[in-house]
C-alpha cells in the first residue's frame, strides 16, 4: 500500500475508533509497520487457544468471529466488519485467542506481529501513542457494547415479568400458569440479574449472576415455545 | 511524604522517571475527596477518569431501593476509564468515596498534553491490561452460559442465546 491509501485508511479507523488527540499520521505509520494483504472468504486469521502474536487491522470485508460450543462445533460470535481492529484483547494481555476468526468475504488487512507491536508499544512517540489509543479505543468500545446489550436484555426480561406480574385473568384469557413461580419472579433474581450487569460494567462476578441468566433463558424458551403452540 | 512520593510508591509508576511523574502531578494535581462524596453518576456523560491514589471508592448500578453496590477500587486503579477518551460515552454505574480520598483527574485534554510523558504511558498500559481482563471475565461468565444451555430447537431465533451473541460486538 502506498502512502496515501495508508492515510485513507487510517482517517477510516479514526472515524471508528476515536479517541483524543487522534493522530492520522502516525497511526499511517503503524500501519507502514504492518504487512498488508488481502485473503478470499473461508481464511481463518486465528485460531482459539492459539498464542495471540498477531494486531489485525481490517481495512476492507468482514471477519467471522466463532467459538468452539460444548458438543466441540463452531459457533458465530459476532460479525466484525471494516473499519475495524480485532486480535487487539490477546495483544493487550499478552494472552491465547479467546475466539477463532475467518474471513466472511474478500478482505483487506494490515497484520502486525508479535515482535513489531510490542516494541512500539513502549514507546512514547507518536506511532507507540497511536498504537496505545487505538487500542484503549477498541477495548472502551467493546466493553460499552457488552454493556448496552446486556442493559437491554435484562431491560426486556424486567418488562415481560413486571408484565406478567400485574397482568389480570379474564374470562377470555385464563391466568398463565406459572410453574415455578420462585424462581424468576422474585426479587431476587432482578437482584441478581444486577450483578451480572456489574460484570459487563467491568466490576465483579459472581455465581448467583450466572445462575440467573440461565434462569432468564429457560424462561425465553418457554415463552417462545407458548408462541409456537398458539 | 509528599504527594509524589504517594504517587511514586503505585505499582502503576513503578519504573517511571520523578521528573515525568511530577510534570503528570503538575498538569493534574490529586484533589481530596471527603468519605462518602459521590464521583460519577450511572448515566451521565463521562468526560473523564480517575486513578484513585488513596482511600476506596465502590460502584453501585440502580437506582432507589434497587441501588445495587456491584464492586470496589483501591489505590493505583482507574475508575471510569470510558471518559479518557472523550467520544461522550456515559457512565455504567455510580461512583462513591468510601474513605477520604485522594485521586488524580485524567481528562481527554490530559492526553493530548503529556502524550509522551513516561507516567501516562504506564497509565495507558495499566488500562489496556484492566481492559482486556474485564472484557475476558466477562466474555467468560456470558460464554459459559451459553455453552451450558441445551439445545435449542428450530425457529427460536429470538431466544436470549442468540442476542447474547451480540456482545462481542456484532453491529
Amino acid at each position: 500500500m502506498d502512502r496515501r491509501q495508508l492515510e485513507q485508511a487510517a482517517v477510516a479507523l479514526l472515524r471508528h475508533h476515536r479517541f483524543a488527540g487522534a493522530d492520522a499520521g502516525a497511526l499511517a505509520d503503524l500501519l507502514a509497520r504492518g504487512t498488508a494483504f488481502e485473503q478470499p472468504g473461508g481464511t481463518v486469521l486465528c485460531r482459539e487457544g492459539e498464542p495471540a502474536d498477531t494486531l489485525f487491522f481490517l481495512l476492507s470485508g468482514r471477519v467471522q468471529v466463532l467459538v468452539d460450543d460444548a458438543r466441540g462445533e463452531q459457533r458465530e460470535l459476532a460479525v466484525i466488519e471494516a473499519p475495524a481492529i480485532f486480535g487487539h484483547v490477546g495483544v493487550a494481555d499478552r494472552s491465547t485467542r479467546s475466539s477463532t476468526c475467518a474471513v466472511m468475504q474478500r478482505a483487506s488487512i494490515v497484520a502486525l506481529d508479535a515482535s513489531t507491536y510490542r516494541a512500539i508499544l513502549d514507546q512514547p512517540s507518536r506511532t507507540g501513542t497511536a498504537m496505545r489509543r487505538i487500542l484503549l479505543s477498541g477495548l472502551v468500545q467493546q466493553q460499552s457494547t457488552g454493556n448496552a446489550k446486556l442493559r437491554t436484555l435484562m431491560s426486556g426480561i424486567r418488562k415481560r415479568e413486571e408484565r406478567r406480574r400485574t397482568r389480570r385473568p379474564t374470562p377470555s384469557r385464563p391466568a398463565p400458569q406459572v410453574t415455578d413461580p420462585g424462581k424468576l419472579v422474585g426479587q431476587e433474581t432482578e437482584v441478581d440479574l444486577m450483578d451480572l450487569a456489574g460484570v459487563e460494567a467491568g466490576w465483579q462476578v459472581d455465581s448467583e449472576g450466572m445462575e440467573d441468566l440461565k434462569l432468564a433463558e429457560d424462561e425465553e424458551m418457554r415463552r417462545s415455545r407458548l408462541r409456537r403452540r398458539r | 511524604m509528599t504527594e509524589l512520593d504517594v504517587l511514586a510508591a503505585l505499582d502503576v509508576f513503578a519504573g517511571v522517571p520523578r521528573a515525568d511523574l511530577h510534570r503528570l502531578a503538575t498538569l493534574a494535581p490529586p484533589t481530596h475527596f471527603p468519605a462518602g462524596a459521590p464521583l460519577f453518576q450511572e448515566g451521565e456523560e463521562a468526560d473523564m477518569s480517575l486513578l484513585l491514589v488513596e482511600g476506596r471508592v465502590e460502584a453501585s448500578i440502580g437506582k432507589g431501593k434497587k441501588a445495587r453496590v456491584i464492586g470496589s477500587a483501591g489505590p493505583g486503579e482507574i475508575v471510569g476509564e470510558q471518559g479518557l477518551l472523550g467520544v461522550g460515552a456515559r457512565r455504567n454505574a455510580t461512583v462513591r468515596t468510601l474513605d477520604p480520598c485522594q485521586c488524580m483527574t485524567l481528562t481527554p485534554d490530559l492526553l493530548r498534553q503529556a502524550r509522551d510523558n513516561a507516567a501516562l504511558v504506564a497509565l495507558e498500559h495499566k488500562l489496556l491490561v484492566t481492559l482486556a481482563s474485564r472484557i475476558r471475565h466477562s466474555n467468560a461468565v456470558v460464554q459459559e452460559a451459553w455453552r451450558d444451555r441445551r439445545k435449542t430447537g428450530p425457529g427460536q431465533k429470538t431466544s436470549i442465546r442468540d442476542r447474547l451473541r451480540g456482545l462481542w460486538g456484532r453491529r
